[in-house]
């Protein structure tokens, strides 16, 4: 379905809060390709589940923190993501990358989060921003503005000029329709640049 | 993208959100949760383990065991901030089953609570036990329904202690959380 690139930049933790990822994290460089490592933890191994983990949590994890806001929430989301990967992997066809899959699984469990928390008002207290590590810097100050906007303007900003889907793939995840993906879009835009220039 | 030309982006603003598309390291800890969750649910099976993942299982182990005797998890950066006002969260059972095992539960209110801990809020708690005597008469006895545990938070006012407590996994298993400001 999402036929966007999502790769990124590494991140590294050590404190348990969200971090730019360093290149010494990443422990799967030798652990073969995907489609190897999902053949294998299809049948069971851990050890492939790992890799496969490693290799892919960090851009999941990286969207669900940037549509949600709280760490710990996207880390639910992220975890029941891998369970229902993993439960449904023989229904993977490998006609997308497998981190696109994941990431619509992702987005699925987004949207049945969103559903429950549609009157949620997150506020903007730093405390529940995973984003303080890096304060001062650009990218938090583009996640503190995201964080202040509804969740239709925030997913809208994140989804299409973020993570780079289209109005077609955003439509098929949120089960709208792509011309709400593009009203909302530019709605989304006008908040945060409103936003944006009065925080600078 | 010609479909985003209601409001378009200019350059510097496109290249600026782009720079935004970064992967974030998740809670060390969750990737031992998934496994576990993998595990029980029959879809993955061990095998070798290489050193770290044997120091990670060290390490949740005694999170496990620290929390099965006292379900908590005194979180030492939470340096709490003199005069801040402190809340207390009240855990009792919902109307629904509680899911899951206790185990499991505590491992994931001590990653909860780990996890506001290292972001700066001040918490501690304790699982209560069923063991309970009621002195004294009339008004609220509160015994037909006595909270299951308790955490105290720090938190810049009520709404605030509200978002902390509304992330709290109690609340996904079905229980209830009453929240009440701690006097002085």
């Amino acid at each position: 379905m999402f036929t966007s690139a999502l790769s990124g930049a590494s991140a590294a933790d050590r404190s348990g809060n969200p971090l730019p990822r360093s290149a010494t994290h990443d422990r799967v460089a030798a652990e073969g390709d995907d489609e190897k490592l999902i053949r294998r933890v299809a049948a069971g191994d851990e050890d492939a589940f790992r890799a496969l983990y490693g290799r892919h949590t960090g851009a999941v994890y990286g969207t669900l923190c940037r549509l949600v806001g709280r760490p710990s929430d996207a880390a639910d989301l992220m975890q029941e993501a891998w369970l229902r990967a993993v439960r449904h992997l023989s229904l993977f066809r490998g006609q997308s990358a497998f981190r696109t899959w994941l990431t619509g699984i992702a987005l699925n469990c987004y949207r049945e989060w969103r559903r429950k928390h549609s009157r949620e008002v997150l506020g903007t207290d730093a405390d529940v921003r995973p984003w303080q590590v890096a304060s001062g810097d650009e990218i938090a100050a583009i996640n503190q503005v995201l964080g202040q906007l509804p969740y239709e303007h925030r997913e809208a900003i994140v989804l299409h000029d973020i993570e780079g889907f289209t109005h077609e793939e955003i439509a098929a995840a949120l089960e709208i329709e792509p011309g709400t993906s593009k009203s909302r879009l530019s709605r989304a835009r006008r908040a945060f640049r409103e936003r944006w220039q009065g925080a600078r | 993208m010609i479909d985003d030309n209601l409001t378009p982006l200019s350059d510097g603003e496109r290249e600026r959100l782009r720079r935004a598309r970064i992967d974030l390291d998740p809670p060390r800890a969750l990737e031992e949760r998934t496994i576990e969750a993998l595990r029980g649910r029959g879809l993955v099976r061990g095998s070798r383990r290489p050193f770290y993942t044997a120091a990670g299982i060290a390490a949740a182990a005694v999170i496990v065991i620290a929390a099965a005797s006292s379900m908590l998890m005194h979180r030492a950066p939470a340096a709490p901030v003199a005069g801040a006002p402190r809340f207390m969260l009240l855990l009792y059972a919902g109307t629904d089953p509680v899911t899951g095992t206790s185990d499991d539960r505590r491992r994931e209110y001590a990653d909860w609570a780990r996890d506001l801990g290292s972001r700066g809020v001040s918490i501690t708690g304790e699982e209560l036990t069923d063991d309970i005597r009621v002195l004294g008469g009339g008004g609220e006895s509160g015994a037909a329904l006595p909270p299951r545990g308790f955490f105290i938070v720090s938190a810049p006012d009520l709404s605030s202690a509200e978002q902390l407590a509304s992330t709290c996994p109690h609340l996904r298993h079905g229980g209830r959380i009453l929240i009440k400001r701690i006097a002085g």
